[in-house]
């Protein structure tokens, strides 16, 4: 739960773009997870409206759909970490956030991030590290 | 009711919640550019983050196992230019195939 409060700004970074009424925007809302987040560019200006609905919908159904197979099936299938599941993510973040270092300002964030779960890691519970870095995007913020 | 159901719908819920604040209460409204050039520092700093946590925590602790494998292959696939699939199958080929060996 306290590792889900980095949706509230992550959301509001990309709150722009959402329109129509409430209803909608509350459903739209729902497909805010990371991944389509920052595939579509999320918190720069070229942030894509269709790449983050049609990343978040693809995203939701696989994640259901393995939830239900890992539920039907995991004692057939055995540990997903066999297959290297958890390097995939890894790697996936890994490619996202070398698709955003794009300027110093945002290697800066990017290093204070990374030092903040460093350091954070060993002596903090689970969760709370990802949520502390947000603060290294003020390393990186300039003000204009 | 079991405490595990109630503790799955409560977090569910509340991160239901948490999501909807921004598009829905800003939705539509054009941001202060200040606070816009805060929050697009808010991508690199996080996705940072994740991938230490991804990448090298276990529990309380960091650890190098065939996770660095899988980053190791990664990041050769992102400096090829491939597309995110190609690094997504790459990181996990070389994580399996490390734990496979070692």
């Amino acid at each position: 739960m306290l590792l889900n409060t980095r949706y509230t700004p992550i959301g509001i970074s990309i709150a722009q773009s959402f329109r129509g009424r409430f209803l909608r925007r509350l459903t739209e809302a729902q497909l805010v997870i990371d991944e389509s987040w920052a595939l579509a560019g999320g918190g720069t200006a070229g942030f894509d409206r269709g790449v983050f609905l049609g990343a978040g919908v693809a995203l939701w159904v696989a994640w259901t759909a393995g939830t239900a197979v890992g539920a039907l099936l995991g004692g057939v299938i055995g540990n997903p970490s066999s297959f290297g599941l958890d390097g995939a993510f890894a790697a996936l973040f890994l490619a996202l956030v070398g698709s955003q270092l794009r300027s110093r300002r945002a290697f800066a964030a990017a290093t204070g991030g990374a030092l903040i779960a460093v350091a954070l890691t060993p002596v903090a519970p689970p969760g709370i590290p990802i949520l502390a870095a947000t603060v290294a995007a003020l390393a990186g913020w300039r003000r204009k | 009711m079991s405490a595990a159901w109630a503790t799955v719908i409560a977090v569910g819920g509340g991160t239901a919640v948490l999501k909807a604040v921004g598009p829905v209460v800003v939705g539509g409204r054009p941001l202060p550019p200040r606070l816009l050039g805060l929050l697009s520092m808010l991508a690199p700093a996080l996705l940072a983050a994740l991938v230490i946590d991804e990448g090298f925590a276990s529990g309380r602790s960091l650890v190098l196992d065939a996770r660095v494998a899988g980053l190791a292959a990664g990041a050769s696939a992102v400096m090829l230019r491939a597309p995110i699939w190609a690094v997504v199958v790459a990181g996990a080929a070389a994580t399996a195939l490390a734990r496979l060996l070692f």
